[in-house]
């Protein structure tokens, strides 16, 4: 037996990983170098858009401006925001979900992942038609008499956060789901049997198991948040922009497609600078209990 | 005098009956297996003490309180699960502190109460681990802390050691029944292993089908088992069936044109049904003996033989301890003898 493994195998191994790695060099990697390469390229619209040059230039603009600034931490503030909603909603959601009976939970399963199944324009646009100046709801307290002009919802911090939540709370549930089923019934008996009432049972015994279930779902909220386009576009518009929207804008609209791939390159490191050290400090504390 | 009583208790899922009627008093003090094949109903008992299930029809009755309107975390019992269903996310200490804290026992008092357990269960030194980090045995053992830890009135075991390895198993099984002897706890076990049963029970209590076949000592069930379920699922016995007819020189029974002599005592003839354990049955020369046979099949098994004998009535098994001499070789002509006693008439059915 030889430590080492022979050209043979070797061989197969690389052959056998090279269709995923084709796949993943193709769509992940070259498009990232290409527009790590654009980033560094400088742009003028006198002298006819991009520019063959290579310097930083780009990212200095980015991290001198305020400007960008406050659309980072707004980004930011609102990925946390969201995260922190979804784990409110989304854990107790899916712990009255797994402890339905079976006709009912499976329908409610289906009524709550169901609208994943839906493009999140279309769910984003529905947003728009409640909360518009002449939407359902402003309609609504008109006639009731309750306001005398229409309320301002649209385009607000606080209609972007509802509309984030409603569509990324499926995937909490989901994720708790997962490790709500992987609990053994009998831990929860036992606590009873040890005189721990219904509640002492979740707050002592089922959600300490299902931690690493809202911990990696809160990561997968986070990061979709945090670079999520279509729904700030659309509730959020040009007043409320994000990193996602700013990039967005800078390729389309203003045509500096350099400025846009540095705002994306940006907000790349620093979504998987918090992941990564997020799920560093998740792992020590969970591995030597939970495995 | 009765502790515990169960009364005419049922439990119906839908159409199928899983509990039918169980009348069972237990004293204190007493350790009582649940015994029976898989479906039997032991199972949905013990979850019914416990509170985990409704009883259909019924009463529990634990020192003459009913339990059955009482939820399972006011019951105050000891239960220990089959997958031990420790707090995957809490120590060996929390773990067994657990029951305490619920209890808000004093700091100092439930410190004390929890080296107790660990000592009684010797775990001392492995009070800071989780449980993932203990092996099969020693998770057992936590169970069993937490569960004696809060002096519960009765001890409720679910298939205890059905997930240690058999030689472990033997060991735990000592120990537990030591452990219930020292505390002193009421304890109810269920079990499928008739072996279990029998080593560590006062009483066993034979389920089949949702009823109770038979209560008595291990020993007492073993010997006369009355039942040729009781007969086949505890231990292992030879059933022999066939006619008795009373004969000058005495009863025989005769099947298969062949017939041997029976106690003296039997005076009714007709059908009968009778085991006949295999351990008592005696070899002698061939031609003596009630029967005449020829070895089958021999099989060595350390400190016994087990011999398939092929009699005019069919194969019989015979048990011989192993004396370190070579038992009868495979297609000796053998006669076969046993004592009046060890022949036992048994009931088909249930």
């Amino acid at each position: 037996m030889s430590t080492s493994p022979t050209t043979s195998t070797r061989a197969a191994g690389w052959s056998l990983t090279a269709p995923a790695t084709l796949f993943f060099g193709l769509l992940l990697a070259v498009p990232l170098l290409l527009t790590f390469i654009l980033s560094l390229q400088g742009f003028d619209a006198n002298l006819g858009g991009i520019l063959d040059s290579r310097s930083l230039h780009n990212y200095a603009a980015v991290l001198s401006d305020p400007y960008y600034y406050t659309i980072f931490l707004r980004t930011f503030v609102l990925s946390l925001l969201v995260t922190v909603l979804c784990v409110l909603i989304g854990v107790p959601e899916a712990y009255f979900l797994f402890r339905m009976r079976d006709p009912w939970r499976s329908l409610c399963l289906v009524m709550i992942l169901g609208p994943l199944l839906i493009s999140v324009v279309v769910r984003t646009l529905g947003w728009s038609i409640l909360l518009g100046r002449e939407g359902v709801i402003n309609a609504l307290l008109l006639k009731l008499g309750i306001i005398d002009h229409p309320l301002q919802m649209i385009f607000t911090f606080g209609a972007v956060t509802i509309a984030m939540v409603h569509v990324l709370v499926p995937l909490m549930v989901l994720s708790v789901w997962t490790s709500l089923t992987r609990l053994d019934p009998a831990v929860s008996q036992a606590a009873r049997s040890l005189g721990a009432g219904r509640f002492k049972v979740m707050w002592r015994v089922v959600l300490p198991q299902i931690t690493p279930g809202i911990l990696s779902g809160s990561l997968i909220v986070f990061a979709l948040t945090a670079s999520a386009f279509a729904t700030p576009a659309l509730i959020g518009g040009r007043r409320l922009k994000v990193v996602a929207t700013t990039a967005y804008d800078e390729f389309l609209g203003t045509l500096n497609w350099p400025l846009g791939a540095a705002i994306a390159i940006v907000l790349l490191l620093l979504n998987v600078a918090i992941i990564v050290g997020y799920n560093r400090a998740v792992e020590r504390r969970f591995t030597r209990r939970l495995g | 005098m009765t502790y515990l009583r169960l009364e005419n208790l049922c439990k119906r899922f839908g159409e199928t009956t899983a509990v039918d009627g169980i009348d069972l008093s237990i004293a204190q003090g007493e350790f009582v297996s649940l015994l029976g094949p898989s479906g039997c109903g032991k199972t949905t008992t013990l979850q019914m003490i416990a509170g985990f299930a409704e009883p259909s029809a019924g009463r529990i009755l634990l020192e003459g309180r009913d339990l059955t309107p009482i939820p399972p975390e006011k019951r105050g019992l000891g239960i220990v699960f089959q997958s031990y269903a420790l707090f995957p996310h809490m120590t060996v200490t929390q773990n067994i502190a657990f029951g305490l804290d619920m209890r808000r026992v004093d700091s100092g008092e439930r410190e004390r109460r929890v080296r107790n357990a660990l000592e009684l269960v010797h775990l001392g030194q492995h009070a800071k681990r989780y449980p993932r980090e203990l092996s099969g045995g020693q998770r057992q053992r936590v169970a069993l802390a937490r569960a004696l830890v809060i002096a519960p009135p009765l001890l409720l075991l679910d298939e205890p050691l059905s997930n240690l390895d058999a030689k472990l198993r033997e060991e735990m099984q000592d120990e537990l029944r030591a452990i219930q002897r020292k505390v002193g706890t009421t304890t109810l076990m269920v079990t499928h292993d008739q072996a279990e049963a029998l080593a560590i029970s006062d009483r066993v209590v034979l389920l089949n089908r949702g009823s109770i076949v038979r209560i008595d000592t291990p020993h007492a069930v073993y010997e006369d088992p009355q039942q040729a379920f009781a007969a086949h699922f505890i231990g292992q016995t030879n059933l022999l069936s066939g006619h008795i007819e009373l004969r000058v020189e005495g009863p025989v029974l005769s099947a298969n044109g062949t017939c041997f002599a029976l106690p003296a005592g039997i005076t009714a003839a007709g059908a009968a049904l009778f085991s006949l354990r295999p351990e008592r049955i005696r070899l002698t020369h061939a031609g003596s003996g009630r029967l005449s046979g020829r070895v089958g099949q021999r099989t060595f098994h350390g400190d016994h033989w087990v011999l398939n004998i092929d009699t005019g009535l069919g194969p019989l098994r015979v048990l011989l301890t192993n004396d370190g001499c070579a038992a009868a070789a495979d297609g000796d002509a053998v006669g076969l003898d046993w004592a009046d006693d060890a022949l036992r008439p048994v009931r088909e059915g249930v």
